[in-house]
């Protein structure tokens, strides 16, 4: 007698397939379970900021505390922090190698006695590298090192070479990042007369501008730089985004203009957030 | 052939998925992308002697939604497809070859990366990059397998 192969009851596989795609449908059309995964990834995040700062690292330096080392580490950690600070304050303080269109704008991000009061440090607690590279979803987790922020939400995120995000989720301390990269993300730049938001790519270091030919003649170069224009009030203005990477034709009257990151948003873990511009 | 407990299951889904994190931005560079998690669960679903239910690769696929960060419903759905396709299979997966098999493996997990990629990275969608992570797919499958035949006292302690 013939084998029929277990579980291929075609109905429960339409059914749960009808509910998968009604589920999917929701999530893709209207985000309508955010919430839930908002909720898993602050109880996980929670987790584990909860796990390494008071069970691993007080396992990881009990040794060192057998060993009259306490002091040495603490000040080790200390110091490190305090330069990671300060590659942050350089950023703000920096005006060389043109990283501000223009100088004056240093003092709308600096208050003259305290040059960190307007930005909060914050420390990274996750950064998905596998969606980072792989797909257009590039965001990741920051919490503040001090106070937690008043109105934390669509704030410009930095780190020592410059901008890198805004904020777009506030889950109980824990900030979100959407990355310029991030195909959901848009920037207001401009280069020269040439104004217009540029889209998050989807690949990591990349953002593009399109235009119409009809509209704007002139030609851009490749190496072109391309500033923050400071319109939509999210990101302060003048502040060097990129440089023009590649020209493309998209038809005969469109063009594209793909602009290559300065910053690398990969290559530091201490980043600030700018709460006042 | 004995059946493994859904818990441990899901506990290897959930780490090969930890282990795909760490993998695939190293393998982005050559266009390969290997869905560990997913070809985990197919294994399971195919080395299972009654094969799994629909509800259970719903919810499952609903889990890895959910840890993964993806739009809710998407494994679910491509874990319900590919059970179906797994057990209907069931009992002609016996003539096959490792190599048939391996090239089948290889198949789901690139049709799997074509759909995820159709939802979360539509702007960069690339055909080489499905091309060659099928070969990819294809050859990791093939190692495992013969992995089995050739160090089966690995799979035997770990019960695998």
């Amino acid at each position: 007698m013939a084998n029929y192969a277990p579980n291929t009851s075609v109905f429960s596989y339409i059914f749960f397939v009808l509910l998968a795609s009604l589920l999917l449908y929701l999530d893709f059309t209207n985000e309508t379970f955010s919430k839930p995964k908002n909720a898993y990834k602050t109880s996980v995040l929670s987790i584990n900021y909860f796990f390494n700062d008071y069970v691993l690292e007080p396992l990881v330096t009990f040794p060192q505390l057998l060993h009259s080392k306490k002091d040495l580490a603490k000040q080790n950690k200390d110091l490190r922090l305090k330069v990671e600070k300060e590659y942050i304050s350089n950023f703000i303080l920096s005006n060389n190698n043109n990283f501000f269109l223009d100088e004056s704008k240093l003092n709308t991000l600096i208050d003259s006695k305290n040059n960190l009061n307007q930005i909060v440090i914050s420390k990274l607690l996750k950064f998905d590298t596998n969606n980072y590279f792989c797909c257009g979803n590039h965001r990741l987790f920051i919490k503040p090192l001090s106070s937690l922020i008043n109105d934390p939400l669509q704030r410009p995120i930095i780190n020592s070479e410059g901008i890198i995000g805004q904020t777009i989720n506030d889950m109980s301390g824990i900030y979100e990042v959407m990355l310029l990269s991030d195909s959901k993300h848009s920037i207001p730049i401009f280069s020269d007369n040439f104004y217009c938001n540029a889209k998050g790519s989807g690949k990591p270091s990349f953002i593009s501008c399109t235009y119409s030919q009809l509209i704007w003649e002139d030609s851009f170069k490749i190496g072109q730089k391309f500033y923050s224009s400071g319109l939509g009030g999210v990101f302060p203005k003048g502040i060097l985004i990129g440089s023009v990477l590649d020209i493309k034709d998209i038809s005969d009257s469109e063009k594209e203009v793909v602009i290559r990151l300065k910053v690398d948003p990969i290559s530091e873990n201490i980043f600030g957030v700018v709460v006042s511009i | 052939m004995r059946d493994e407990s859904m818990l441990k299951t899901i506990f290897l889904i959930v780490l090969a998925y930890n282990i795909e994190i760490f993998i695939n931005p190293i393998l982005q560079s050559i266009n390969i992308i290997v869905p560990l998690s997913f070809l985990t669960y197919s294994y399971f679903a195919y080395k299972n002697k009654n094969g799994f239910t629909a509800i259970s690769a719903f919810f499952i696929g609903l889990f890895m939604d959910l840890i993964s960060g993806s739009f809710i419903g998407l494994n679910g759905l491509i874990y319900c497809m590919s059970t179906y396709i797994i057990n209907s299979y069931k009992y002609v997966f016996r003539l096959f070859s490792y190599l048939q098999i391996s090239i089948f493996f290889g198949i789901i997990a690139s049709v799997y990366v074509a759909l995820t990629h159709l939802f979360i990275n539509i702007n960069n969608f690339s055909y080489v990059t499905l091309f060659i992570s099928l070969i990819g797919n294809t050859v990791f499958s093939f190692l495992i397998s013969i992995a089995r035949v050739y160090k089966p006292i690995l799979f035997k302690r770990t019960g695998l």
